[in-house]
């Protein structure tokens, strides 16, 4: 665990500076006959998450005669006005208010608030270091698929030839069916965010509002997206949400793990109730075990570890580079199992600590669920030291504000450009399709012998020209000449 | 058409008028001859298009009604230009409207009406395509084969041919309507993705090939068209089962348009026909250097010659009207007609290598091996402009990626 960032309070700068200083490009600009007014920008998805319709509803301003009329523009429905044609191009984001919570890693401190823009930015002092906050993008709807969660387990034990005939009825019938079952779902808001250190490097963050139902049996989680390059994908951190769906819960135990006092009295709770013979050299030694344990997880006195941002190694890591080193191969496993059940009782034991009103009003649902709740806090405790950001921003509160892009284009030739096209068209079917063909015939009476009396009868030659030399002016000739002769 | 009239006086011979577009081959005008039978069609092209207008048109709009209405003459035209399309045409219109009567609106009933389940849904119907398909190319390779046998075997892989074209066209109607039993908003014209246009390919490659065998009398090319044929039925059902491709999938904003209708057949007529030239290209470059065997059975070089320069000249025609119709929509939707996306600067190349083709052989009389083989690489430019691009590039025609 970075020590100085957990030391670090962050405060946030109140005046947001902006991100994007645009250069701008003198270029010579017509103006146009008419300003365009956006009322409503409109993107309609499939159930499938695919794009159905970018639309924007728009009041367009004559500046000339000064009538102002409503209209619409669509993906291949342009608008045509004055000779000029107003194109959907695109959308963006205008702007949204984003109110977002901090909280340091540590799960100490009251969160923090910082409001700010899509595309703005605002900065994050501390005693040790600065860091600027770039807001990138919100995004309303996110439709995952979550059909490979619930596919695993199915379909284990189907012979070969069931298969073939389940494969086959897949693809015949009508065009509608699909062998990959889509469990489509919108897990709601996500915002993406950089915080930028003072050396200019940059991480990029991408944080889901809402906990989500992963559907792998386990409870819903916040999903904590992280990546260091645009190119990478980003790789998400499981943090489950406690009985009132906050990060709350996980956060008093962080903070409970990295306290010598509470590990201690966690380790002493759990002795005393794991310890049914009620001998004090057993409850003495299964301290020790849960609190060297706890110790382990939460990274105190482990070695120093190889993970850049990271002092010492801690976590599941830290056990099992405990087991390597102090345990024989042979018992290792058995070993680690014990390690793993006293770590998650003792955590229990914590959590029962901090939150004794909750404890009391167990009921044996509260309790399954906090027992799972454990399991996953326990991933999540020993993974949030790869973290590699001291706070983590939650998407309080937002109001988007969209923004339309369209493109404007004249064009004052495009009848030339259809009667050039239609004259193609016709020049391609004439020069293929038009026969030019000439036909000579040259009748010759033959020198006339004066001394023989007999007609001599008269020659006919036949020549045959055409422009495209195929069978059919062969055939042609062939025919001709038949009929003459 | 000039009327030649000769006076050979000094001979007995009499010949007193000669009608050049009377003889052998050349072409006909189209109302000349007409009988019952067609005169029959064209009123059940016209009722049935007047049906289809008055049952859909709120799912029209101005440009997709004036496509239907378009529909009605070239159908007439076209049937009367080549006769065995007006029954190609009035079957698949009487077994697809029973098909999309036997659904009464209900995508479930695919898997519980017999006739459905087993024939005409579209996805069935595409596999009776494909066997149909598969069976005409081995009845083809067969009738080369087999010398005693050849006529027989050539005349049932002809009319495979035609079982699978029209399955292929019931299907295409069928999953038109499929697509709107899944949701209004998601029906469209089924030829919208890769699995799509490769049922288009498939039918309009063997049903040009099908002009040409009456056209040209012989059934001997079919064993290497229908190889090509066969390849694009291959490519669907390995697209089929490994990537489920025959899933009917909405459209994205940029392909809602009646464009659509024209660009993409338009394309196809294009790609179908320099397929069948490059197959009789492949054909020629054999018989060229080996004339015995199943070759003799083969017509002579210069018919050879002869189908790849009209299925040269036909493509090359439509591919034309294709990418002016595609520049079109493109300023209609993306607000320039041409943008050097990697698709459209694969269509410019592969219009002018078969403009180079064309060229050479109108004006230089280019001829022999040289035409074919470059026919036969020029299917390869195309495969890239069809396929590759999609594979390997990326751009605003992603539509059908792999």
């Amino acid at each position: 665990m970075a020590a100085n960032a957990l030391n670090s309070r962050f405060i946030a700068c109140p005046n947001p500076i902006s991100a994007k200083p645009k250069a701008e490009k003198r270029l010579p600009l017509k103006p146009l006959p008419f300003a365009i007014e956006l009322k409503k920008f409109i993107v309609e998805f499939y159930s499938t998450g695919m794009p159905k319709l970018f639309a924007s509803e728009i009041i367009v301003h004559d500046s000339e005669t000064g009538e102002k009329f409503p209209a619409r523009i669509e993906v291949n429905h342009p608008l045509v006005y004055k000779g000029v044609t107003v194109y959907q191009s695109s959308f963006e984001d205008g702007g949204s208010k984003l109110s977002l919570s901090g909280r340091s890693l540590d799960g100490l401190g009251a969160g923090l608030r910082v409001e700010g823009v899509v595309g703005g930015a605002t900065e994050l002092t501390s005693n040790a270091q600065k860091l600027s906050l770039e807001f990138s993008g919100l995004r309303v709807f996110n439709i995952e698929n979550f059909s490979q969660a619930t596919d695993a387990g199915v379909g284990v034990n189907t012979s070969k030839l069931t298969n073939l005939r389940e494969q086959l009825g897949n693809r015949l019938g009508a065009g509608h069916k699909t062998e990959t079952t889509k469990a489509l779902q919108n897990v709601g808001p996500s915002v993406s965010y950089k915080l930028r250190d003072e050396s200019g490097q940059a991480k990029e963050f991408n944080n889901y509002m809402v906990p989500v139902d992963m559907r792998d049996g386990s409870l819903p989680v916040f999903l904590l997206g992280v990546r260091d390059t645009p190119s990478e994908e980003f790789r998400y951190l499981r943090l489950p949400a406690d009985a009132k769906g906050t990060m709350d819960g996980f956060f008093s135990l962080r903070a409970g793990l990295l306290n010598p006092e509470t590990r201690l009295k966690a380790a002493q709770a759990y002795a005393a109730k794991s310890n049914n013979a009620n001998t004090p050299e057993l409850a003495q030694q299964l301290t020790l075990t849960a609190e060297r344990a706890l110790g382990l997880f939460a990274g105190v006195g482990t070695k120093p570890s190889t993970i850049p941002g990271q002092v010492t190694e801690s976590g599941l890591q830290a056990i099992s580079t405990f087991l390597e080193s102090s345990v024989p191969a042979d018992q290792r496993e058995k070993t680690g199992e014990v390690l793993l059940r006293v770590l998650n009782g003792a955590l229990y034991e914590m959590y029962a600590l901090l939150h004794p009103a909750e404890i009391e009003a167990l009921t044996p649902e509260s309790e399954q669920f906090l027992r799972g709740f454990i399991n996953q806090a326990l991933l999540g405790l020993s993974d949030i030291s790869f973290y590699p950001a001291p706070l983590i921003f939650n998407l309080e509160s937002f109001e988007q504000v969209q923004a339309s892009v369209f493109q404007v284009a004249k064009a004052p030739g495009q009848n030339v450009v259809y009667l050039g096209s239609v004259l193609l068209i016709l020049g391609v079917f004439a020069m293929l399709y038009v026969r030019e063909r000439r036909l000579w015939v040259w009748l010759k009476t033959p020198s006339s012998n004066e001394d023989s009396l007999e007609p001599t009868g008269t020659q006919i030659q036949l020549a045959y020209s055409t422009n495209r030399k195929t069978l059919e002016a062969d055939a042609e000739f062939n025919k001709l000449k038949a009929d003459l002769l | 058409m000039t009327d030649t009239t000769t006076q050979l006086h000094s001979t007995k011979l009499e010949v007193q008028e000669l009608h050049l577009h009377d003889t052998v081959k050349s072409p006909k005008r189209l109302w000349a001859g007409l009988r019952l039978g067609d005169i029959l069609f064209a009123l059940f092209v016209l009722v049935g298009t007047s049906l289809a207008f008055v049952y859909y048109q709120t799912d029209m709009d101005g440009y997709d009604k004036a496509i239907l209405i378009g529909t009605a003459p070239s159908l007439i035209a076209l049937a009367w230009y080549w006769k065995p399309l007006r029954w190609l045409v009035v079957t698949v219109a009487l077994v697809s409207v029973f098909a999309l009567w036997l659904y009464q609106h209900d995508l479930a009933r695919s898997e519980s009406v017999f006739l459905l389940k087993y024939f005409l849904s579209s996805q069935t119907a595409i596999f009776w395509m494909s066997v149909s398909f598969l069976f005409a190319t081995v009845f083809y390779w067969a009738g080369l084969s087999i010398k005693s046998q050849t006529e027989n075997l050539q005349q049932l892989a002809s009319w495979m041919v035609w079982l699978g074209v029209f399955f292929a066209l019931v299907a295409t109607m069928v999953r038109w309507h499929e697509s709107y039993l899944i949701g209004p908003d998601i029906g469209h014209i089924p030829v919208s993705n890769l699995y799509e246009v490769f049922v288009l390919f498939a039918w309009m490659t063997a049903l040009f090939y099908l002009y040409y065998e009456e056209h040209y009398q012989t059934k001997a090319l079919g064993a290497f068209v229908m190889l090509i044929v066969m390849a694009a039925v291959a490519f669907l059902i390995w697209y089929s089962v490994s990537r489920g491709a025959h899933e009917i999938q909405p459209l994205v904003p940029a392909l809602k348009s009646w464009w659509m209708k024209l660009h993409v057949p338009a394309n196809f007529v294009g790609y179908g026909t320099f397929a069948i030239a490059a197959m009789v290209g492949v054909a020629y470059l054999i018989k060229e250097r080996w004339q015995g065997g199943i070759m003799q059975r083969v017509p002579s070089l210069e018919v050879l010659d002869d189908v790849m320069y009209k299925a040269i000249a036909l493509g090359f025609a439509f591919f034309t009207v294709a990418t002016i119709l595609g520049a079109f929509w493109a300023a209609e939707a993306w607000g320039a007609y041409w943008q050097w996306d990697p698709k459209e600067t694969w269509a410019l190349i592969v219009w002018l290598n078969y403009a180079a083709w064309l060229h050479m052989r109108l004006m230089k009389g280019l001829r022999g091996s040289v035409a074919a083989w470059w026919a036969v690489i020029g299917l390869f430019i195309t495969t890239f402009a069809f396929i590759g691009v999609n594979m390997f590039l990326s751009g605003l025609h992603s539509y059908g990626e792999l």
